[in-house]
């Protein structure tokens, strides 16, 4: 048995590079396991947290809008998909639905924002509805809108510090030239919610002559329920069901198999020395 | 030195009446060469009064202002951003901005300073006003070409007065209704100007 301890040990001395290569190999392997592992749950952590932050499981979105983000820039704010608001009802219907709340993106272009100008946008959203989604959004001074038709703005903390703004403070709509009353900017949230305007639905669509038009509905559903199930009971309806759920599981796959690949490149058996 | 220490004092005076917090410009690498149409490269430094000196250089600026910091933004850690700017080796001058409060939203204004403070450029990165097209217009902002930081001491930022006989009082409001803009966008300037002259 000695004997076998003192070969491998003498074995070890026999063709150094080959000892030091295979050292490095497993050195560095181990530490693409470790970074991938914390990397991996960091990422799902993150993911997770967003997701709950988010107030709602389920976004739809009228077809067409993955581009949105694009049409977004390249039109200056204008092109974007809309579906009628009274879709919301029939959402209401499906069981599964717990609470929904609609939501109207708008942008204008701001020839005043850098060089040569830049976009700035705003979320209409339901001041009866989306408070009582976004429960983790606390305010750093003043509170949300009361009234849904008066001209006023709540602010993420971003948004609020980039423009300066301070509750009773006026915001304007550039291109629009409308002015609106600031009630209250939001704490820093870790979250997209920090560089948004949030403006009341029902004046945003007034503003941007889009009445009874949104771009998304977040849909809080009961528990227990089926998503895929539920994704088909609203397929004819013309909109995209995005579910975080299924979003956060592709990421996660998506996550383990990149790790595999690096650890596979990685191996020690891959540089072998021969 | 001496002007160095100054402007690094005065880089922090917080406003009488407005909140104003440090920014960085957009696209430094295009920016700057447009500035500095001279220049070979820049180094960004930060700066913060909590870190460089402390609530003694806090206290030293409100008992010297007669007032406190205010504001949701305004404090001691807000980080500011100067734009040291180089030809070759050599020094050439700073871009410095600040965010400052202006009547319908953020104003971010930036200068371009050669090493005794001359103005060589001025710019506005971000505007949110009724006659933002005036104040950006060139016809406005190279009013400030040539000036000196200096000559803002001479400027009241809560009165919108100047000193007899300052350049500053030369500078022409392009739009009589951007009062406030107008007046924010010398404050910039005041803010970074020397005090004793």
């Amino acid at each position: 048995m000695m004997k076998v301890y003192q070969l491998s040990y003498k074995n070890l001395f026999r063709k150094k590079t080959r000892t030091i290569l295979t050292v490095i190999g497993i050195a560095l392997s181990s530490w693409v396991l470790a970074s991938l592992f914390g990397f991996n749950k960091g990422y799902q952590s993150s993911l997770n947290k967003d997701i709950d932050n988010m107030g709602f499981q389920v976004l739809v979105t009228a077809k067409g809008c993955p581009y949105e983000a694009a049409t977004l820039m390249l039109k200056g704010g204008t092109g974007l998909r809309y579906v009628d608001e009274g879709i919301t009802k029939e959402i209401l219907r499906h069981k599964e639905t717990e609470k929904i709340t609609p939501m109207l993106m708008q942008a204008v272009f701001d020839p005043n924002k850098g060089e040569s100008g830049g976009i700035t946008a705003y979320l209409g959203v339901d001041p009866e509805t989306f408070p009582s989604m976004k429960t983790h959004l606390k305010f750093k001074a003043g509170k949300w809108f009361e009234n849904p038709l008066s001209y006023e703005a709540v602010l993420g903390y971003e948004a609020a510090e980039l423009e300066q703004r301070e509750v009773d403070d006026v915001l304007l709509v550039p291109e629009k030239n409308v002015e609106l009353k600031v009630v209250g900017i939001l704490k820093r949230s870790g979250t997209q919610d920090d560089g948004t305007i949030f403006v009341p639905i029902k004046v945003l669509q007034k503003i941007f002559n889009q009445n009874e038009k949104i771009t998304g509905i977040g849909i809080k559903v009961k528990k227990e329920v089926d998503l895929s199930k539920f994704e088909d009971e609203l397929y004819d309806l013309p909109v995209i069901f995005l579910s975080w759920s299924g979003l956060k599981r592709l990421l996660c796959v998506l996550l383990v198999e990149l790790s595999a690949i690096c650890l596979h490149w990685v191996s020690p058996k891959q540089w072998t020395y021969s | 030195m001496r002007f160095k220490f100054l402007f690094f004092i005065f880089l922090f005076c917080p406003s009488i009446t407005w909140a104003a917090v440090g920014c960085d410009l957009n696209n430094p690498d295009r920016d700057v060469k447009r500035l500095f149409p001279g220049s070979t490269g820049y180094k960004t430094r930060y700066f913060s009064m909590a870190e460089k000196a402390g609530d003694g250089l806090l206290e030293k600026i409100q008992e010297r202002l007669g007032d406190k910091f205010h504001g949701l933004y305004e404090t001691v850690d807000v980080p500011y951003t100067l734009y040291e700017i180089f030809k070759g080796s050599e020094k050439i001058g700073y871009i410095h901005g600040v965010n400052q409060k202006g009547k319908y939203g953020g104003i971010q204004v930036f200068l371009a300073l050669d090493l005794e403070g001359n103005i060589k450029a001025s710019y506005f990165q971000k505007l949110t006003s009724r006659s933002a097209k005036l104040l950006r217009d060139s016809q406005f902002t190279d009013q400030f070409k040539g000036l000196n930081l200096k000559d803002f001491y001479g400027y009241d930022v809560s009165t919108g007065k100047s000193d007899e006989g300052s350049r500053v009082k030369r500078i022409v409001n392009p739009s009589p209704e951007a009062e406030e803009d107008f007046r924010a966008t010398l404050r910039c300037d005041e803010e970074k100007s020397p005090s004793d002259g």
